[in-house]
Order: C-alpha cells, then structure tokens, then sequence
C-alpha cells in the first residue's frame, strides 16, 4: 500500500523506501520465492542447507524456462477477506505455474528496449551502503559467486542456491566449515575502465570477498563474520574457512550485496561510487538520482541460454524514477513502462483499474507468507514496555481480522507471525487461530494485564512513523486500542528524521519503522538478526536468554527438519513472549505487459535485490512498442542521449 | 537610471548573501545527515553490521567535512562558488554543477511556458472583468480564474492524469528532450503540466489585472478621457491598462516563488527531470551541497527578475524617481 | 454604534450582494467551527467496522473513508482547523508586511533597502523547498504549521504594501501633507494607510485560500496536522487523494470545502475592496 506521495516517503523516491512504506518488517525477508519444491528439478541447485556438494555445470543453468512450482493449495483463500474480488479468491490462476509463458514456452526473441520503473538508488557502492538499490544496480551489472533461483515460488519451501548467473560452476563442502568455490573459465569482467575486458579469476572473488569481509566501511560484513580464511588455491578455485558451522552462509553470498567488483576499480579512481563496473550481462552507461539510470547489452557476457543465444535478450534497459503511484499506473498503462510492481496496485482496486484498462497482462498476486509485514515495535528501555504482560496486553488491542485485515486493507492482507512461517513447512494462510490467544482481539483481557501491570488508565504511548499508508494503519487501529484504555498518539516525521530518530533511540514507546538484515534470504535474518539479545537489527532492545540460544543453535544446523524444529520451538515462544506487535501481512500484486516475457519481478525479489539479475533472461516479442536505441541516442539533449552517447548500437 | 541599476545590480549580493547562509544554516538544522539519509534509504538501521558504527560514522563524517566548525564550512562553500566550484554530491560524488546543469533547462521550460500561458488568460479576463464589472461577464471571468486557485495543483494534476488514464489510456512521454531537438515531444511531455500550472497562476494575474484597472478606472484622467469622448478600446487600452501595469507587474515577480513551488509538484507528477524534484530529492538525500547550490540557482533568478520588476517600476510610472 | 454598523453593513449589501453572500457564507463555515459537534453527527475519529469506504448514504451523508471514518463528521470537525490556518496566519502576516511595507516605502533610504534585501532574499527562496526543509527540522504539530504559513506569507504583503506605497509617496496630497509641515506619522496614518487598504484586503483574501491551500501541502510534508485532529488538506492529501480512482468522495468532499471557503474570501475580499475603495464609491451602484 505505498500509495503515498512522494512528499511522505517519496521524499524517498526510491523502492527501497517504497518499501520500507510498505511498513515491510523485514526487508530483510526472505523469501516467498524458491525454487520448486520438489527440491530435484535440477543438478545446478541443492538445498542450501543440506551441505550437499554440487559441481554443476552445462547448459541447464542458462535455461530461462524454469520448472514449474507447486500450485497453491489453498483455494477460497485469502479466507479472512470480505472483499478481496472473486477472481482472485483462487489464487491459483495468479500462480506462477500459470504464467502464459510457463503454459506456452516460446523460443525467445532478442532485441528491444525494457522501459522499467526505477530500481536504482541515489548511489553506487553497495559496498559501503548495503543498499538494496546499489545492490539492484549491481546486480543488473555484475555476478555473485553464487545466486539465488529466484524465478519460481513456492510456498512452503526454502531457497535454493544455483550456480546460474554467477560466476561459479560449482561447489564443494569438503566438511562443515570449509567450502571449495569452482569458477567457469569464460568469465570476463565488462569491457569498460579500469578492467578493460580482462579474465576474471578466483583472485578477483577473492579480493571482493574480503573487502567485504574485512574493511571497516563493509555492510556486509556480517555476512562473512564467521569467515577466518579466503585463500585462492588456483585461477578458478576459491578455498573459504569458517571458524563455525554457519548455515546460512551460502545464502547470504548468494544476495546481490556481495556482487564482484574489482581491485581496480575498488582502490583506484574510477570509483566505485560512481560507477558499477562488473562481470554481468548489463553495462550501466548513465545514472542519475533523480531521472534514473540506463543500461546497454554487455556483448561479451558468459552465458547463454539452452538454444546458445547470448544472454541477455534485450538491447537496453531504461530505468525510469517515477515518483508518484498514479503516474506510474497511467504510464503503464500508456505501455510507457513495461512493469508495475510493489505497491503501485496492492490496492485491490488499482490492480482492478489496471486489469481493465491494460487487457494483455500477465498478473501474479504474491500471498503475504509472513516476509512483509506491519509491525509495531516497542521500545523495550522503556520499563513499562518490558513488562511481558503490558506487551502482551498491547497485542491483544489490536483487532487483526476487522480492523488491519478487512478496514485498512480492504481484504487483501492476512495474519502472519513472528517467523516465516513457509520456511517452517506451514501453509498460506496462516489464521489467527495458529498464533495464540495474544493475536485475538481482546480488550477487556488487555486491560486487566494492564492493570495488573500498574499500567495507568488511560495509558498514552506514543507512535513514531514517517510513512502515509503505516499512518493510514495507525489510524485506523487507533479505536482498538482505545477500547482497552490505550491511547495511541501518531507522531508522523519525515524520512530521514525518523531514522534519525530510530538511530539514536531518541523514540518513545512504539515505532512503526522497521529494519532489513543483510540475511534476508534466510529464516536466520529473523531468528537470530531480529530476536537476539546481541544483534544489532533488534533496535528495540528485546531480550530472551533462552531465545538467544535457540537463534544461535538454529545458525548450526545444517538438517533442513531439525532446523525448523528448532524455528518452532523458538516461535512457540514468542507468541507468549511478545517482542513486538505483528498486524500481518498484505498481498502484493505484480502485473506486466504481456509482450515482456520471463518476467519474474516481484516484490520479494527486489527487495532481495534480485530484480537485477532477472533482465537478462527477459525479452520482449513484437507487440512490444517499437523502442529504438538508435532513435533514442540521436536525441542530442534528452536524458537517454546525455547517458548513452557512444553506446555500440543494435540495428 | 544607470546608476540605480548599478547599485541594485550591486545589492543583489547582500540578497545572495542572505540566502546562501539561510540555506546553509537551515540544511543543517535538519534532523540526519548524509548517513543518516544513507542508512535510511538502506534500512540497515542501528545495524553495525550494516551501516556505520559511532566511529565509522565520524571517520565518514570526518572525510566529507561535516565535522569541520560551520563558519569554515561555509567559506569553504562560498569560496568554491566563487571559483565556480559546487562542489560534488554527497551521495554519488557526481560535480553538483553537472548535475543542476542537467535538470535546469527542463525547469526553465516549464515555467517560461507556465507563465506565457497565465498572462495569456489573466490579462484579458482581467481586463474584461474590469470593464465590465459586476456583470454576468465579470462573474464569470472571475469564477474562471478563482476555479485555478481554489484547488491545490498536486490534486488537480492527479485527477488530470487519472482522467487521461481512464478515458484515453494516456500519459505524457517518460523521457525528456531537448524543445529544439524534437518540438514535438517536448511540448507534448510540458504542455499538459505547464497548462496546470499557468491555470493556476492566470488566478492571480487576472485579480490583480482587475483590481489595477478598476482603481485606474476610477481616477480623474480615465473621467476625462471618457469626457473627450474617446472610444471604449481607446479608453481602456490606452490609458487605463498602461497604468495599471504597475501592480500586475510586481505579481509577476511574485508570482516567480509560487512558480517554482508548482514545478516541484508537476515535475514530480509528471516525471520531469527537473530542479523541483532534485530539490525534493536531494533533501531526502540530505545532499546539503546539491541543496544548497539547488536553492542558490532558484534564487538567483528569483532576485534577478524582481530586480527587473523594480528597475521596470521606473520606466512604467514616471512618477517614481531612483535616487 | 450597533445601529451604525447595521445600517454599513445594509448598505454593503445592498451595493455588493455577491460580497455580502461570500460574506455569509464565511461567517457560517464560522459558525460551524464553533458549532462542530452539534452539526457532524458523530466523532470525526470514529471507525465504523466493515463499513470503510461507503458511498455517500443516509447514515453516512459524505461517505466513509478508506478507514471507516464518516466524512461529513471530519469535513465538519475539519472546518475548525482550516477557519484556524485560514485566518491567524494571514492575519499576522498581513498585518506584519503592512508595517514593514508601508514604512519601508515610505522612508526609503538605508532602511528601505535594508528592508527589501532581507525580503529579497526570503522571496527568493524557494516556498515548497522552504517548506521542505521546515518539514525536517520542526515537529509536526498545529503551532508549527500556522508558523510555517506565516513565513511563507510576510514577503508577499510587504512587497506589494511597498510598491503601492511608493507612488503614494510622491503624490500630490503627500506632498502638501508635508508642506502643510504633518509628521510622519500623520501622514502614513491618514494619507497613505488608508490608500493601501484596498490591495491589503485582496492580498489578505487571496491568502487565505493560499494558507489553506498551503496547509494541504504541508500535510503531504509530514510538518501538517497529525492525526486525530483532522484538516481538509489532510484529508485531501492523504486518502482522498489515494483514492480518487475508487472511492472519489473521500476527496472530492475538502476538495469543494476548500473551494467553497476559498471562493467565498476571494469574492468577499474583492466586494470589501470595491466598497471601500473611496474612488469607485456612486460609479456604479
């Protein structure tokens, strides 16, 4: 529901910020978004959890069509929506296996520009700013070593780790705290200074690995905290030594953050906040924070698809900043932009307008898993706050089902918890019944924890929030809060105030903010990163001596069943524990024109940063508007002509 | 004459002056900095892993010379200007030069073509409004242009893409060019918001056309004009409008700062590349030399075309002596 | 007295009854403010559940918004606060350019150009910028807006008092004023203050609709009024404006209160102006 204007968090024009108005608990999340579930579709990936070796290799990694996922079972959900239209009350036809393109293969067709909403940030060095933005960016230009298969969802799975689009062939773990890298030999970084078109080796992954790891600026860090060694063994071969098991490390190098940059371009002058210079299929020719970016073909990018055409597909990608939530609907439906994602039409009524008005689309309608969510967090250094019962007393003031799922989202959200629920083998949706009684709307109960808690009548806390659809949610709960003799006061303040705010504990009692984690793609960026007494990601201050424990033997586990195990033992807890109040999740709806095929954009993705990596695997057929680059570059003043001068161009 | 243009044109710096340190104490009041704004568009929050620990913060904070003393800052900025130097952004080390550069023409454009189209709506509705005052016709000139002030611009443009939207499947072109390298896609990207804009604008130039005339109207040589007997068109052309056109002028140079706070907003609706939307986002970005050099260039034209509104004072109403 | 007044204002509207209508009609969304709770039916901030975004019915005259609040009763309640931003900024920067405008162009010299260089440099900067960075370094809350507005206001009036001070200053009658050996004070206050009322009125009645306008503005900046008071600009800015597609009386509603408002003193401001302007008065009747 980012449906504000740009003054209140488009003051953030980017989507990292759209997101965060998303009032997303965790961009950090995860992932909805895995590969099929029966886990053996392909030899490229393995479990990222099960520690399996798999050298893989051959043309199956450059394969674009992707396996199906499993079709949601649930049918008749969302089941708590009074609203939510009929159509999409079976969510299977929006499921990805209906994709017209899973249905219906099509050798792809290269050529074309892809005219995309903006999916750069105001800056460069994802190095430094462990920004989703900078790492979007990156990934459109440059390889991981691994990746993430990103393409397929599945609903109840966990991520997979592939070697498609990145920089290795495979990898080996010899045993728990080792791990052998092997990298293709066709790898060449981008024919752009200061690399020039040089080979790239293990020594390159190495160097990035441990700027990453080791310079003081790195936001990354913590991804490689466990790391004690990166040693190059040969040109293609990497040896990396962990000091303890950590699960969650293949995941984590998985993520565009740790996109390959270069020595060169890392010390020298061409820096790398100014520019992203890679190994990947896109060569970014301008950037600019306001207008947005553009990039062109990389010709001598390594991979190729399964009928050896060269990767990418399409000339050019324009990557337009477009502030404003009706402006962005009217040009893609003008077939100005190509996609509409994240928030443009979560309202259900918008992805209505759009449907009607845009008759050739491809829909999918991403279920609220328990990644995006609306949360309150409290302020634990306030003594009231850290009292269980008044926590848990403030969570039963909260009508879910009435207020936050069918009131402020007409329909179209659903409960979640404190976990990823899909990474514990539950199912979407998951119902109020599921999560105990502290997520039922009580307000008598409430005030006697309160009372027992010596809390006064009424008791006033204040809200801090910066963002127009979070405050529309407050708002609207307020009444609920206010039958358990709660008062909530909502303290709106611009972007960067709030943050300001936030960083500095200068926050009161509640805050509507919330933050990402660098492991997003594992249920480890909530277990541990939000709920552990130590991380820094639990800025609210909550501590649990026996949660702190089962986040850190969760991060040793490397069995997939054992580890959820341990995920529900420490979500039983929580659900009486209270560390922060969860409203629950909304549905994202993504939609595109039906002339983009293999497009796999979605929420979850981006904010994963793994947006990026898809539009080499895009291509556009002939009902595309005919976009030309060289019509384009010979407007002498125009933005795509100020960034795209010298650009070696396609007929 | 020569000589109050040359003291004005030397005043203007004491004005520069003022805004300059406004500016550079008012982008310094704000709550965040660059980091902050970094961590903000991040979410690493409070996040040593990610983010900045307090030492990295002011190891950043050192380097980007936000540590310095303010006084020194801000010769060091002034010092710059003065050698043309704006100093590069803080977000992604491109020379802010470079970057107003790329969003001024679009802006210029805008509202050249904005207030081209008020005055060509204000002065007649005004004058007819005048003329004939208290008429049908003066009613309906005024309903006319206070219809442009009675909506904020933002909603206007909202409802005016939504309209476009829904009936013809309709948005201005995304991309910017040059008016000379292509008209039509140039005119065809401006013309909607600049019509938006100048509506709104007419609303103003209209009333204050109105009310000059009429106070024209009713003064001692516009009676004797009409004594001599002299036609209608005579009287109201020749006499009565050029003597109003002291205070019309003088809305015109206001008019500039409400101008400029529409661009913001049309440029924002109808992806413009222009200042206004790297003024918004550069005070998201806490950027403070792109703001800073934002506000300078804005206000130069202001102070510029109000000093020719004042010099103008003199050549339109003899009355007025510079001394 | 009383009767003096009642016969001014018959005569006003007897000369004037588009202006006197507007008048009325001020003084009744007056009324109203004061009145609030009595005309809105129910409490702006109450949520009725399952009953977001109703069309305008019976039980809900405007409607309900996208949260299950009754329109009419936050049109109603938001009255107060636009009559507020309406007025008290206005007033304090209008009288405050007034005195700064009409001494600036009367005296002249060091002090006129001292004057016009600060006004200068506060037109120059950019409103919405201005607004902006505001927005950053205040805390949202009432006080602050009408702040804000009064800021944005004073450079305005003092400009355009000054430019129609200036040729009053040379006028015949100032100049014989002096002659005649009247002080200062006595001429500003009897021969050109009463000259400038006129375009002070209009100034004043144009910015009142700009005030609220701009109040709207400053809601979408996060500096303007927070929940649970309500304002039009804050319902027009936020749902309304979001919901313009499905559900168009959440905006429309303060969208025709402003316009009403906003009509209302600009058409009120213009007949005041013609019925004191001593030059026009039996021109026309």
């Amino acid at each position: 529901m980012a449906e504000g204007y740009w003054g209140r968090q488009g003051l953030s024009r980017r989507r990292v910020l759209r997101g965060a108005g998303l009032g997303v608990a965790g961009l950090a999340v995860a992932a909805l978004v895995g590969c099929s579930s029966d886990g053996d579709d392909s030899s490229a990936t393995a479990a990222a959890g099960g520690g399996t070796p798999a050298g893989a290799a051959g043309g199956s990694q450059a394969n674009p069509q992707r396996t199906p996922g499993p079709v949601i079972e649930v049918s008749g959900a969302p089941v708590y929506s009074k609203r939510f239209p009929e159509k999409t009350k079976t969510l299977e036809d929006f499921h990805w296996s209906k994709h017209p393109d899973r249905l219906n293969p099509q050798v792809p067709k290269p050529g074309g520009v892809v005219v995309t909403e903006f999916y750069g940030s105001p800056e460069h060095n994802y190095v430094v700013s462990g920004n989703q933005g900078a790492a979007a960016m990156a990934a459109l230009c440059s390889n991981m070593v691994l990746s993430i298969d990103y393409g397929v969802f599945a609903d109840n799975d966990d991520l997979q780790v592939t070697t498609r689009n990145a920089v290795a062939e495979g990898w080996e773990q010899p045993d728990e705290t080792t791990y052998l890298f092997h990298f293709r030999k066709n790898v060449k970084w981008q024919n752009v200074a200061p690399v020039n078109g040089r080979a790239f080796t293990a020594e390159d992954a190495a160097y990035a690995w441990e700027v990453l790891r080791s310079d003081p600026k790195s936001a990354q860090s913590a991804i490689f905290r466990d790391v004690t060694a990166i040693e190059v063994v040969d040109d293609y071969t990497m040896k990396v030594t962990l000091n303890q098991p950590n699960v969650a490390f293949l995941k984590g190098i998985s993520a565009p953050y740790t996109s390959m940059f270069s020595r060169e371009q890392y010390e020298g002058t061409d820096s790398l906040s100014k520019t992203t210079v890679g190994t990947g299929p896109f060569i970014e020719k301008s950037f600019d924070p306001a207008e947005g970016a553009t990039y062109v073909k990389n010709p001598d990018y390594f991979m190729e698809d399964d009928f050896g055409q060269k990767l990418p597909y399409v000339d050019a990608v324009l990557d337009i900043n477009i502030a404003d939530a009706e402006s962005a609907r009217a040009a893609f439906a003008a077939k100005q932009i190509d996609d509409i994602v994240h928030g443009r039409i979560s309202r259900t009524e918008d992805m209505e307008r759009m449907r009607q008005q845009v008759p050739e689309h491809g829909l999918q309608v991403w279920p609220p898993n328990g990644t995006f969510i609306y949360i309150m967090n409290f302020n634990q250094a306030n003594p009231l706050l850290n009292d269980v019962r008044v926590r848990q007393a403030l969570s039963m003031s909260m009508d879910r089902v009435n207020t936050f799922i069918d009131t402020v989202h007409n329909g179209s959200a659903t409960t979640a918890g404190y976990l990823v629920h899909t990474y514990m083998g539950d199912r979407f949706p998951l119902p109020p019944e599921k999560l105990g009684k502290y997520f039922e709307y009580n307000p008598a109960e409430a005030r006697k924890l309160l009372d027992a808690a010596g809390a006064p009548n009424p008791l006033q806390l204040e809200v801090l929030n910066s963002d127009i659809s979070r405050g529309t949610f407050v708002e609207g709960v307020q009444p609920d809060f206010a039958e358990a003799g709660v008062q909530l006061q909502l303290q709106t303040v611009e972007a960067v105030a709030a943050v300001n705010a936030y960083f500095n504990r200068e926050w009161k009692d509640l805050h509507t903010w919330s933050q990402v984690t660098v492991h997003g793609n594992d249920q480890d960026g909530w277990a541990f990163e939000r709920y552990h007494s130590q991380s820094p990601q639990n800025s609210g201050g909550y501590s649990n001596p026996k949660i702190d424990e089962l986040a850190e033997k969760q991060r040793r586990e490397f069995d997939v069943e054992a580890r959820r195990e341990i995920w529900r033992e420490m979500h039983g807890i929580l659900l009486e524990d209270i560390p922060l109040i969860v409203a629950g999740g909304t549905f994202e709806p993504v939609m595109w024109h039906s002339h983009l095929h293999e497009f796999t954009d979605n929420f979850v993705s981006w904010m994963l940063s793994w947006a990026g990596t898809q539009f080499q695997n895009v291509w556009l057929d002939d009902r595309a508007p005919k976009r030309n680059v060289r019509e384009l570059v010979d407007d002498p003043q125009g933005f795509v002509r100020r960034h795209l001068t010298g650009v070696p161009l396609v007929t | 004459m020569q000589t109050y243009i040359a003291k004005r044109l030397l005043l203007v710096l004491p004005t520069l002056f003022l805004v300059t340190t406004v500016t550079f104490l008012l982008v310094r009041a704000m709550p965040g900095d660059v980091l902050m704004a970094r961590l903000a568009e991040s979410g690493l929050l409070g996040s040593s892993a990610g983010g900045f620990n307090d030492a990295e913060r002011e190891a950043l904070r050192e380097r980007l010379g936000l540590n310095d003393p303010l006084p020194i800052q801000y010769v060091k900025w002034v010092g710059g200007i003065a050698t043309g130097d704006f100093g590069e952004s803080l977000w992604n080390n491109q020379p802010v030069a470079e970057v107003i550069g790329n969003a001024l023409p679009a802006t210029l454009q805008l509202g050249v073509m904005a207030l081209a189209l008020a005055w060509l709506l204000a002065l007649p509705l005004g004058i007819i409004s005048a003329v004939r005052r208290n008429t049908v016709r003066d009613y309906a000139a005024r309903f006319i242009t206070i219809g442009g002030i009675v909506l904020p611009d933002f909603w206007v443009g909202v409802i005016v893409i939504l309209l476009l939207s829904k009936v013809w499947n309709y948005f201005p072109p995304l991309l910017f060019v040059g008016l000379f390298d292509d008209p039509r896609a140039n005119l065809e990207k401006l013309i909607i918001p600049a019509l938006i804009l100048g509506f709104r604008l007419s609303a103003i130039g209209a009333r204050m056309t109105r009310s000059a005339m009429l106070e024209v109207l009713g003064s001692d040589y516009i009676r004797t004009a009409w004594a001599k007997g002299l036609n209608e068109r005579s009287v109201v052309m020749r006499h009565a409008l050029r003597n109003s056109v002291l205070p019309v002028i003088t809305v015109l140079g206001a008019q500039l700062s409400i101008l400029i706070g529409g661009t913001v907003i049309m440029e924002t609706l109808f992806v413009i590349p222009g200042m206004g939307r790297l003024a918004i986002t550069s005070v998201t970005a806490r950027d403070f030399p792109l703001i800073q050099a934002n506000v300078l260039v804005l206000s130069v034209f202001v102070v510029f075309a109000n000093l020719l509104v004042d010099i103008s004072y003199g050549f339109v109403d003899p009355r007025i002596r510079y001394s | 007295m009383l009767a003096l007044w009642s016969a001014g204002l018959v005569r006003f509207a007897r000369r004037q009854p588009v202006g006197a209508a507007s008048g009325a009609v001020l003084v009744a969304v007056v009324l109203i403010a004061v009145f609030a709770p009595t005309v809105a039916r129910y409490e702006p901030t109450q949520v009725f559940r399952g009953e977001a975004l109703l069309p305008p019915s019976s039980s809900h005259w405007l409607g309900t918004d996208d949260v299950g609040r009754d329109v009419w009763a936050r049109i109603i309640f938001g009255t107060r606060i636009s009559v507020t931003v309406g007025l008290v900024p206005v007033t304090i920067a209008v009288l405050l350019g007034w005195l700064i405008g009409l001494t600036s162009g009367y005296f002249g010299g060091w002090f006129d150009l001292l004057v016009q260089r600060v006004i200068d440099a506060w037109i120059a900067f950019p409103t919405l910028i201005l607004a902006i960075t505001l927005a950053a370094v205040m805390k949202p809350g009432i006080q602050n807006v009408l702040i804000a507005i009064t800021v944005i206001f004073i450079p305005g009036a003092v400009r355009v008092v000054r430019s129609v001070t200036l040729p009053l200053t040379e006028s015949p009658f100032v100049e014989a004023a002096r002659a005649l050996g009247a002080s200062h004070t006595r001429i500003l206050l009897r021969h050109i203050l009463p000259n400038t009322v006129a375009v002070v009125l209009i100034i004043g009645s144009i910015s009142i609709a700009g005030a609220i306008l701009t109040e709207s503005g400053l809601s979408f900046l996060g500096i303007g009024i927070q929940p649970p008071t309500t304002s039009w600009g804050q319902m027009l800015s936020g749902s309304g404006r979001a919901r313009l597609n499905d559900a168009p009386w959440i905006g429309i509603a303060p969208g025709v209160a402003i316009g009403i408002v906003v009509l209302a003193a600009n058409l009120f401001g213009d007949a005041l102006r013609d019925h004191l302007d001593p030059r026009l008065r039996g021109r026309d009747a």
